[in-house]
């Protein structure tokens, strides 16, 4: 899986780089707008994340270039500029998300992720972890025969871990997950809480061992290997 | 009434006064002149009577004869010798018959004594007067027609002055009623040669420039300053993401970092907030389409249910089916999860949430201190309040405000019973 990480904060690069390789993502980076231009009219990506403001350039034009010479590539544009009008236009120049700075690392895991299996596996892809079945498009789960009845949130939650295996998920990339950055936040996290443990609960109860470990209070990380 | 009306109406106030006043001084004028006028004739005529009767007339006969073809003219015989010198002239008005018309009407004569063939007589010319009631309905005939001129004029040369002098100022009041501060540009004043209007133009143009740039700037800061923040954020936010996931963490070493994802948490929301704030206070074109409060209401009832359940709060609903109304969706959740949380975070333990929607407004009750608060403070950005809680941002009241203004909705604050807060939104 090839990726392309467009960003000139070169802080916020090498934290991009560090987390997604560790899932496994071969990353190419891109710090101008030349640069970017470059590698992505002559590569070709599993997902492009592009920020918007480059030196250069406008993240906007290299979007509308993009979408001439290769339309329908997966792009999730990461943006300090929440504006609503240029989410709106990043989504009709063809981008397929966006996520407003600052993001938590495990949402844009789970982002990319869910864009790569919707573009690769259309429809039919089911998600085998240990001895969970996930068929993400049906939204249905089962631990071996024993299908588990999941709320819409918990299946969110269980995409968001499932996303960020063997990482620690903190509470307030769930908290967010679950919300949506338009919602008043709390500070505090009965909502986490209660559907953490919903989640494992149902896990437990169709026999799955305990994936879902809490850790020192600060999230919850999702690993088959400890268990 | 319009200024120039004003003007205008005090204009013919005067103006009937002096019509009124000035037909009386008219009439007594006239009527001097006249007089005058008729005396100096009468008295000529005398004289010529007087000639006449030196010269001409011979016999009392003569005197009656001339009274018969000349009814103006009499001799009236006196009695007693004639005094040496003639008379004082009289000038008298007199009610007389006249035969010709069959009317009593007023005559002016003048009389005075002659002596005739050692006879005393008294001589009276007279002359029929004008009609001293006709000649002053014939001057306020007269007056009246000069004002209803007078008046027409004035109408007619206010009207052309309200739409030539004056239009320079009502194209200036019509744009400051239409002017708004977040506007992009300051207004363009139409231009006029009247120094008056020119001056204040001039003024209104110096003074809404200003306030234009310091909007403009105040509004360009807090939008930069909330941006700035993002990347800074975003920095601090993934760092944080990949410290976690450091093997061999340590408890001791978690506990450092949890308050650092709670404060990371509130900066993120707070830039968050202030960024919405700008951009609803820039009034940016926001999508409308139709969105159904009551699932609204619903849903975000729904992601509270936890924080309801932790404070053990007593949820009441009456909410209508379903409400369509035209407004950004997104702004709407951010509306109704902010009253909602609002509600939740105020409320007491074990006290109640009241969410009644009907057509026409939204309501959100919750039981808390048992005073009012004051409803200025309540919408004010960022201003610590007395009922503030430690891990509020404090902007969410006035982001729903703000919201309700671009949406087109009314958001007030009531406090009717006792330790209830009340907020409603009104829809229609």
């Amino acid at each position: 899986m090839k990726l392309l990480l467009v960003e000139d904060e070169p802080d916020l690069l090498a934290s991009l780089v560090s987390y997604l390789r560790a899932q496994h993502y071969v990353c190419e980076v891109a710090t101008t707008f030349a640069q970017a231009q470059e590698k992505m009219l002559l590569h070709s990506y599993e997902c492009i994340v592009l920020d918007l403001t480059l030196p250069g350039g406008d993240g906007l034009d290299l979007l509308r270039e993009l979408q001439r010479h290769h339309p329908g590539a997966a792009v999730i544009i990461t943006s300090a500029r929440a504006a609503v009008g240029d989410r709106i236009a990043g989504l009709e120049l063809g981008a397929d998300d966006y996520l407003p700075k600052p993001f938590y690392l495990p949402e844009l895991s789970a982002r990319i992720a869910a864009l790569v299996r919707r573009r690769h596996y259309q429809g039919t892809n089911l998600l085998r972890v240990g001895e969970l079945q996930v068929d993400v498009p049906a939204r249905r789960a089962a631990v071996g025969e024993r299908p588990l009845t999941l709320t819409r949130t918990e299946f969110d939650l269980l995409l968001l871990l499932l996303a960020n295996q063997g990482r620690v998920v903190t509470k307030g990339a769930i908290a967010e997950h679950l919300s949506g950055d338009a919602a008043e936040q709390f500070d505090t996290f009965e909502n986490v809480y209660a559907h953490v443990k919903n989640l494992k609960r149902k896990l437990g109860e169709a026999g799955a061992p305990s994936y879902i470990r809490m850790v020192y209070g600060l999230g919850y990380r999702f690993d088959t290997s400890e268990a | 009434m319009k200024l120039l009306a004003r003007t205008t109406f005090i204009f013919l106030l005067y103006a009937s006064v002096v019509a009124v006043a000035g037909t009386f001084v008219y009439y007594e004028v006239i009527h001097r002149l006249y007089y005058a006028y008729v005396d100096r004739t009468l008295g000529r005529r005398k004289q010529r009577v007087e000639l006449a009767l030196r010269q001409e007339l011979r016999t009392p006969a003569d005197l009656a004869f001339w009274h018969r073809i000349d009814h103006n003219v009499e001799f009236v015989p006196l009695g007693g010798t004639p005094a040496a010198t003639p008379g004082p002239n009289i000038f008298q008005d007199r009610l007389m018959f006249n035969t010709l018309t069959g009317k009593n009407q007023y005559y002016r004569q003048v009389a005075g004594t002659e002596a005739f063939q050692g006879k005393s007589y008294r001589l009276e010319v007279r002359t029929s007067l004008l009609d001293g009631p006709a000649l002053l309905g014939g001057i306020v005939l007269a007056e009246a027609v000069l004002f209803g001129v007078l008046l027409g004029g004035m109408l007619l040369i206010q009207h052309v002055l309200a739409r030539h002098y004056w239009r320079p100022f009502y194209r200036t009041l019509g744009t400051l009623q239409q002017y708004q501060l977040d506007q992009h540009h300051a207004p363009v004043l139409a231009p006029t040669n009247i120094p008056e209007f020119k001056a204040l133009n001039a003024a209104i143009g110096r003074v809404l420039g200003r306030h234009q740039r310091l909007y403009q700037r105040q509004r360009e800061f807090a939008e930069n300053a909330a941006h700035e923040l993002q990347t800074p954020l975003a920095i601090l936010r993934t760092k944080l993401d990949l410290l976690v996931q450091a093997p061999g963490l340590t408890e001791e070493q978690a506990s450092h970092i949890e308050p650092l994802l709670a404060v990371t948490q509130r900066l993120t929301h707070l830039s968050r907030s202030l960024l919405l704030l700008t951009h609803l206070d820039q009034q940016l074109y926001f999508a409308t389409e139709t969105v159904d409060l009551a699932a609204v209401v619903h849903t975000q009832l729904g992601q509270l249910a936890e924080q309801l359940a932790s404070g053990q709060l007593a949820l009441e609903t009456d909410l209508v089916p379903s409400l369509r109304v035209s407004a950004n969706r997104s702004l709407v959740d951010i509306l109704v999860s902010n009253l909602l949380s609002n509600a939740i975070r105020h409320n007491v333990p074990c006290g109640r949430l009241r969410v009644v929607l009907t057509a026409q407004q939204l309501l959100v009750e919750n039981t808390g201190r048992p005073q009012a608060l004051p409803a200025d403070q309540l919408f004010a950005r960022l201003r610590p309040r007395p009922d503030r809680l430690p891990g509020s941002v404090g902007l969410g009241l006035p982001i729903a405000r703000q919201i309700c203004e671009t949406s087109g909705f009314l958001l007030s604050y009531h406090y009717e019973e006792p330790g209830r807060h009340q907020l409603r939104v009104r829809i229609s």
